[in-house]
């Protein structure tokens, strides 16, 4: 992303991947500007994207936002991005595999020959595990859960460097609603297609609620376009999904979120319970 | 089975035959285990619901307020959801939550396990 002053807007002419500039049709409009509300630290300064709109194919540079650097521009661990993908993967995993043992397969109570005198080896039973149809030793043992947490800052860290991973790779775009003209589903993918996003793009809008009616149709009929509020964001599927779109209220939410944990005190006990100054 | 008679023709060959001397024209073993026609592949869909929508509101707290937690969207089992341990620790569990409820063979097996890891983890090995 280039180092745009926000005055020099108008007169900015590079255009993103080589792509002919077109002026949007309805004439000269106020670009949609948006600042950071949060303090940024001194030395860092606040890192910008173009704010694209979906109404129009052609809408690239419909603005510009500045985004937080201690989310948005922190620095790319990727062992941290691994730690939380990996994290996400297994925490939820139960594996139901179970085997018998000697004890629990059906019969075997009885040693089925004499210990000296018929010239057979000697056995116990006729469930132990070198016999065939006998119980296995080492085993799965009944469903065995793989959960497992990450320290919350760590999480939140994951979701910090996810994000800077995507803005840096050129795969974030800031969008100013998710307002579309029509519910066809190929009009996205034509959008997708002519500003080159990729083949699978993640759409984050704030909250289930408001959602705009002709996105959840035109995302509903798509595989590889996914929409999910604000709650729903998570490295693996910023990871799975090749571009990220965020709207302004999704970037606000966000900032707001994973930036409280760099300040706050250590829980004396758990967040969900109640605190005189949180939230 | 089939596979063990070629097993043995193969191994007959092969123990007459000093190292320095073995070659492909001897005839492999493994030849006899190879398939000439592959299976059909195995079509995976890899943007169906599940595996588009997997990893979604795992960041429930965090971005959430903390009103949820997420081993609260874990489905498994009661005795194991959100929490991990080693097979003892599974089977106390499962008796402690579930085990007025459990099947008398099911109760019966699980109160031998327990006997007998507990016996393992505290009277034999090296870590006890």
């Amino acid at each position: 992303m280039l180092q745009l002053g926000l005055n020099a807007l108008a007169e900015e002419a590079v255009p993103q991947a080589a792509k002919p500039e077109s002026v949007a049709s309805a004439g000269p409009q106020v670009p949609v500007l948006r600042r950071c509300e949060l303090p940024v630290p001194a030395p860092r300064r606040p890192v910008q994207a173009w704010v694209e709109s979906l109404r129009g194919y052609e809408q690239e540079r419909v603005g510009l936002a500045e985004l937080h650097p201690e989310v948005f521009s922190t620095a790319p661990r990727l062992d941290i991005l691994h730690q939380v993908a990996i994290w996400q993967k297994n925490f939820k995993r139960i594996s139901y595999a179970k085997t018998k043992t000697r004890a629990e397969v059906q019969g075997g109570g009885r040693k089925p020959w004499p210990q000296k005198g018929s010239g057979r080896s000697r056995h116990g039973s006729i469930r132990s595990p070198i016999w065939r149809g006998g119980g296995i030793a080492h085993g799965p043992r009944g469903p065995t859960s793989y959960y497992y947490m990450l320290p919350m800052k760590v999480r939140v860290r994951g979701l910090k460097v996810a994000l800077t991973v995507k803005l840096a790779q050129d795969d974030l775009h800031v969008v100013d609603s998710l307002e579309l003209p029509t519910s066809d589903p190929q009009y996205l993918t034509e959008l997708a297609r002519y500003r080159r996003w990729g083949d699978s793009v993640l759409l984050v809008d704030l909250a289930h609620e408001n959602m705009p009616q002709n996105v959840i149709a035109a995302v509903s009929g798509l595989k590889t376009f996914n929409l999910i509020p604000a709650v729903g964001l998570n490295a693996y599927s910023m990871l799975k999904h090749q571009t990220l779109v965020l709207t302004l209220q999704t970037i606000a939410f966000l900032e707001e979120k994973l930036l409280w944990h760099d300040s706050r005190y250590t829980p004396l006990y758990p967040f969900r319970l109640p605190y005189r100054d949180f939230p | 089975m089939a596979g063990s008679l070629f097993l043995g023709a193969g191994r007959v060959l092969w123990g007459r035959v000093p190292l320095a001397c073995r070659s492909f024209s001897l005839g492999i073993p493994r030849m006899f285990h190879v398939r000439l026609t592959l299976p059909p592949p195995k079509v995976v869909d890899r943007w169906n619901e599940k595996r588009a929508m997997f990893g979604v509101y795992d960041n429930i707290g965090i971005l959430g307020d903390f009103k949820m937690h997420p081993k609260e969207l874990i489905k498994g089992p009661k005795w194991l959801r959100g929490w991990k341990g080693n097979e003892l620790q599974r089977c106390i569990r499962k008796k402690k939550m579930v085990g007025n409820r459990m099947f008398l063979d099911d109760l019966h097996n699980l109160n031998k396990r327990i006997n007998y890891l507990y016996k393992h983890f505290n009277r034999h090995g090296k870590y006890r």
